[in-house]
């Protein structure tokens, strides 16, 4: 028998990523979903939940551009965007737009992901999709 | 409450690039002068409350300040709702002087995030760090662009809470920005995180500010000089973060003021001035909808017509809040409102009898409000 410790959510989420698979918790009690990974139900406080794969779909819910770089690592790609998703199953992420238009409102638009290899991981991007 | 609560007595430092100051050291000059200004003898005081600097956090801070000036207080410690802990702290002290838990209280804040750590500022959020996900103004700039969604020609609104409160500034001696600002400059300076500009954000400062808290009686009792009521004060707690927010321009602002006004027997209309927390422009337009100070159609007109300046039909901010006086998370904000209620400040309000004063902590995760009036 080999004892292995488990997994936190954080852990899990990011060893799904790895493999370019976007999760996020869904509550068996209550059925609420929820992003980022957490132990319990933010809704119901319960610790059971699963694990489901988003579809890759979302709507664009604010966005923002950097024009200073507080990140190092971002240095040389100013200016850069970072959005917020709502993805179609209900959870929430922040991402970055592939290919963001310049001086449009994107607020409302529909985006699909698209995982892009950079930093030494599978970063789970998305792309307008209309 | 049954006995009123004043405000005894105020105090600061000069704000600023401060070099080689600690906070402890900040906050024992501002409580220092803040006791002179209430001509009270630091043994009287039994309650010292204190903010936890960005720029440095450690546990036990309020044990460690009170060592520091010598103080074994009945009541005391730090609170932390970031920002808007200065007025839930002189609301505790409030309660805590009506429950007879203490009698006389310090409430006091302390930064030094300019020649210290700004780290609290700048730092990079969570799983999505690697996204670029980082710093507080980010946080602000996802509600502007949703504000500036909702109400297209906010941009105006922002510009015009900006060039109220740095016009305020440059007539304010202490002030660390006196550079009044024009629609020029501000259209012309650089984006920070688009879409807010240079002078959309508040300034990063050292600094302290203290005030002291008794109840009206002991005020009289003790002969002070200037004491200035406290009306009301009410808090509500967004919590949640900003990224996770249902609805990223509404926050639990409402609630405070709600909580503050009722308390208080006031309404909006009843003030004569209002300084509100302008960590960015935002920030205010926002809490000046959320408090009933009007629609945003109503605001932006106001500031259009240049009703935020002195005397305007809302003066805001007239010490020159964070985007002017100092970036400091709030108290000078309360110092500012008893000025305006003493009849002191630099840009007096005439015949300034009602004042709220707004703040909160976070990226709107925490909201206090504190009514002063005579
Ligand atoms: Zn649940």
């Amino acid at each position: 028998m080999t004892d292995t410790p488990a997994m936190s959510p954080t852990e899990t989420y990011r060893a799904n990523l790895a493999e370019r698979r976007l999760t996020f918790q869904s509550c068996r009690a209550c059925g609420q979903t929820w992003m980022p990974a957490r132990s319990e139900c933010p809704n119901c406080l319960s610790p059971e939940f699963e694990w489901c794969e988003a579809g890759g779909r979302a709507t664009i819910v604010s966005w923002v551009v950097f024009h200073v770089a507080f990140d190092p690592r971002y240095e040389d790609r100013l200016p850069y965007n970072v959005a917020l998703v709502d993805l179609e199953e209900g959870a929430r992420m922040v991402t970055n737009i592939i290919d963001l238009p310049d001086g449009e409102d994107v607020i409302g638009r529909t985006v699909t992901l698209e995982f892009e290899h950079d930093l030494e991981r599978e970063l789970p991007r998305f792309r307008l999709a209309d | 409450m049954a006995s009123r609560a004043v405000i005894a007595g105020i105090g600061q430092t000069a704000f600023g690039r401060l070099p080689g100051r600690t906070t402890e050291s900040l906050n024992i000059e501002a409580c220092r002068k803040a006791l002179e200004d209430a001509a009270i003898e630091k043994d009287r005081v039994d309650g010292l409350l204190v903010k936890v600097p960005t720029s440095r956090v450690e546990m036990m801070y309020g044990q460690k300040l009170a060592e520091a000036m010598g103080m074994q207080p009945r009541f005391g410690g730090v609170f932390d709702q970031g920002g808007a802990s200065n007025i839930s702290m002189i609301g505790i002290a409030a309660m805590a002087i009506e429950a007879g838990q203490c009698e006389i209280a310090l409430v006091s804040l302390a930064d030094n995030p300019k020649t210290g750590s700004r780290a609290a500022y700048e730092k990079p959020w969570g799983d999505a760090a690697d996204l670029g996900w980082s710093s507080v103004v980010a946080g602000y700039a996802l509600i502007a662009r949703r504000y500036l969604h909702e109400f297209p020609n906010a941009e105006e609104l922002f510009r015009d809470i900006a060039i109220a409160a740095r016009a305020h500034g440059a007539e304010n001696p202490n002030a660390q920005l006196r550079k009044p600002l024009d629609t020029a400059t501000y259209e012309a300076a650089n984006w920070i995180v688009e879409p807010l500009r240079r002078d959309d954000c508040c300034l990063i400062s050292d600094g302290a500010a203290a005030v002291v808290v008794m109840s009206e009686a002991r005020a009289k009792e003790l002969d002070v000089r200037a004491p200035v009521p406290v009306l009301g004060i009410g808090q509500g707690n967004s919590s949640s973060d900003v990224t996770l927010r249902a609805d990223l321009t509404k926050t639990r602002a409402d609630v405070s003021a709600a909580t503050a006004f009722a308390m208080a027997g006031l309404e909006p209309r009843d003030m004569d001035c209002a300084q509100i927390y302008d960590c960015f422009t935002v920030t205010v337009a926002m809490t000046l909808e959320a408090y009933g100070f009007g629609s945003f159609d109503a605001l932006h007109e106001l500031g259009r017509a240049g009703g935020f300046g002195v005397s305007g039909d809302l003066p805001i901010n007239t010490s020159g809040g964070l985007l002017s006086e100092t970036g400091m998370p709030g108290m000078q904000l309360v110092l500012e409102g008893v000025r305006q209620m003493r009849g002191d400040s630099v840009n007096q309000v005439e015949n300034a009898r009602k004042c709220v004063v707004s703040n909160q902590g976070g990226i709107m995760h925490t909201h206090s409000t504190l009514i002063l009036g005579q």
